[in-house]
């Protein structure tokens, strides 16, 4: 359709990324640029209200494509959930849902959970696929996979150390424990709560629960991976040559906490994504990047794989890792390059 | 106006036969309201004549606003049934008017109208402008996605919290303004399917007045000036009052935002081309 090529109207997508910002301040940034220079700036203060209770909508459209060929059209849902604004669970849930309706409205074949999404699910016990009729996958095994190769670049500094992943006791958290595990790395867990972590210790022989004082002084490489507020989990107590890997969404620690703080989690890809409001890309990505639970829905899509590949808490293997990793790398999808010490987010 | 007809016949026969179906009826479209009632502003209350007679004046003067539109729109019809169509409407938005007028006589409140305030008027002149240069899609989209748009948020609002008698009543006018909006959604969704570039030429410049003027108007702090209805009532702005039926303006402006946008979709313009609009309405 010609209005599709100028942006104005759109085919059905295939695919949705149900999800949110990091942020009021991004709303604020994205909204300031679908808006237009020729109004007055909006404020904090102004959008803050109107985004607790606005309805999840789409916002936008991305092309993403394949070395192989396949192009897939994504669009991509704001739930309007803000990390650092409490929001009642049920409240959550139905936001949710609804932005599950809009994504089966809109005629997806497959939903990706992203951000606190997934978690929020989870927690309630939620199964939203068989509610909606639709598969979502959470993305989390791809993270999980893509997060292991990226501590494994930094093998050579780990020295028979022990990696400690806080936020072990979650979906990403977990799974990666189990790779690292199976490569036989010592792990230290650190988590909120301390029965997931007794469980994760007992199953991975070796590894060891421990508070995030003590924890975080005893390793050369920590992940974080906690579903926490932004910028809430201090780095003080970690060792200045030690590596931060932060693959929150939105960012567990400050940007400017650590010498050696980089953002993980992320993807590269060689054919970069296309959206119809770049802002939402360009403001939170290096060109050609994004994050891994959104990258597989996009290997799934590329390999018509309709299923809700990653879902449940706790059900990310090594060989389920392997097999989405290998399939993202078939698409030309790899874990993207960390930046340490120059925050990229 | 360009392009073919903007309303199928189909799509005539099965409005006008609804409207004949319900002629000389405001059906009671179940107790929905009341399953969901929040907070009562009870007859016995003291402010419950000032503000139920303020709020069926606001109702009145949208269905008037609304009626007139539609009558406006019918001498710009390209053919007899888009005429009888329109015609339809027109009568559709006359019935609403006589049934709040019949409930108000009911509950013992006083209405107005004013349609030539700071807001309505402005909306109106806008209306007309259009109107005056024969842009048939720029009035749709005016009355049946804007102002549509913006009855549906509201009526939705304010019913949790009315007293039985004007609930139903308001819960019937609801379910046909939602039908109006979703015609409307359809209709523009023949020319985006036409023309895009020329719709969405189109729907910029209502966005840009009557969607930022309603937008702006629901935004929590009293009117400044004052609206037409208040004046002639001579009231205080009711915008504070309408806490006593448990309405937040806050969510009241979300879901005018939020019903725009899904029409706006339905019409089938892009996410992006909608967030665009939307962003340039007052937060």
């Amino acid at each position: 359709m010609a209005g599709a090529a100028a942006g104005l109207t759109v085919d059905r997508p295939l695919l949705a990324f149900i999800g949110h910002l990091e942020t009021a301040e991004a709303y604020l940034d994205l909204l300031t640029c679908a808006r237009g220079d020729d109004l007055p700036k909006l404020s904090l203060e102004e959008i803050e209200p109107l985004l607790r209770v606005l309805d999840p909508m789409p916002v936008c459209s991305l092309t993403l494509r394949s070395i192989r060929g396949t192009a897939v059209l994504a669009h991509y849902i704001d739930v309007g959930l803000l990390p650092d604004v409490q929001t009642g669970l049920r409240k959550a849930l139905a936001r949710i849902r609804l932005a599950g309706l809009e994504a089966r409205a809109a005629g997806a074949r497959l939903g990706v959970l992203g951000g606190f999404t997934s978690i929020l699910g989870e927690l309630a016990g939620v199964d939203l696929g068989r509610d909606l009729g639709l598969p979502f996958t959470t993305g989390n095994t791809l993270a999980a996979a893509v997060i292991a190769e990226q501590v494994a670049s930094l093998e050579p500094h780990l020295d028979g150390s022990s990696v400690t992943v806080v936020g072990a006791g979650g979906d990403v958290g977990s799974g990666l424990s189990r790779i690292l595990h199976a490569r036989g790395v010592r792990l230290l867990l650190v988590g909120r709560t301390r029965r997931p972590l007794e469980n994760l210790a007992t199953e991975l022989k070796g590894a060891q629960p421990l508070s995030w004082p003590e924890a975080a002084s005893r390793s050369k490489i920590v992940v974080l991976a906690a579903s926490a507020a932004a910028g809430s989990i201090p780095l003080d107590a970690v060792p200045s040559q030690a590596f931060v890997l932060d693959a929150g969404h939105p960012p567990n620690a400050r940007l400017d906490g650590h010498a050696h703080y980089a953002v993980a989690g992320r993807v590269t890809h060689a054919l970069p994504p296309e959206c119809d409001l770049p802002a939402l890309l360009s403001a939170r990505y290096a060109t050609g990047e994004s994050h891994a639970c959104l990258a597989e829905g996009e290997v799934l899509a590329f390999e018509e794989r309709w299923e809700r590949f990653s879902s449940g808490r706790g059900r990310i293997v090594p060989e389920r890792a392997e097999e989405i990793l290998g399939l993202a790398q078939r698409h030309g999808i790899r874990p993207a390059p960390m930046r340490f010490g120059g925050p990229s987010d | 106006m360009n392009g073919g007809s903007l309303r199928s016949w189909e799509a005539a026969g099965t409005r006008a036969d609804r409207v004949l179906r319900n002629a000389g009826t405001v059906s009671a479209s179940s107790g929905q309201w009341a399953r969901h009632a929040r907070r009562r502003l009870r007859p016995e209350h003291p402010k419950f004549r000032d503000v139920y007679g303020a709020i069926l004046s606001h109702i009145v003067t949208g269905e008037i606003v609304g009626m007139d539109h539609y009558a406006r729109m019918i001498p710009l019809a390209r053919s007899p049934r888009e005429r009888l169509e329109i015609l339809g409407d027109a009568w559709h938005e006359g019935r609403h008017l006589s049934s709040v007028l019949e409930v108000a006589k009911h509950v013992g409140v006083e209405v107005t109208w004013a349609v030539d305030d700071a807001y309505w008027g402005g909306v109106r002149v806008f209306f007309e402008e259009r109107a005056a240069v024969g842009d048939l899609t720029g009035c749709l989209v005016i009355q049946d996605l804007v102002l549509e748009s913006f009855a549906v948020a509201l009526y939705g609002a304010i019913l949790p919290g009315l007293e039985p008698e004007v609930g139903e009543c308001v819960a019937a006018i609801l379910t046909d303004e939602k039908e109006h909006l979703a015609h409307g959604a359809a209709a523009l969704r023949r020319l985006v399917e036409e023309d895009p570039s020329s719709t969405a030429a189109r729907v910029e410049p209502p966005n840009e007045s009557v969607a930022r003027l309603l937008a702006s108007w629901l935004r929590p702090q009293d009117c400044a000036p004052a609206c037409g209805v208040c004046v002639a009532l001579q009231r205080t702005c009711l915008k504070p009052d309408l806490e006593l039926i448990g309405v937040d303006l806050v969510e009241a402006r979300a879901g005018f935002l939020s019903t725009y946008g899904h029409a706006l979709r339905q019409a089938g313009f892009s996410p992006a081309r909608v967030t665009r609009w939307l962003a340039r309405l007052p937060a």
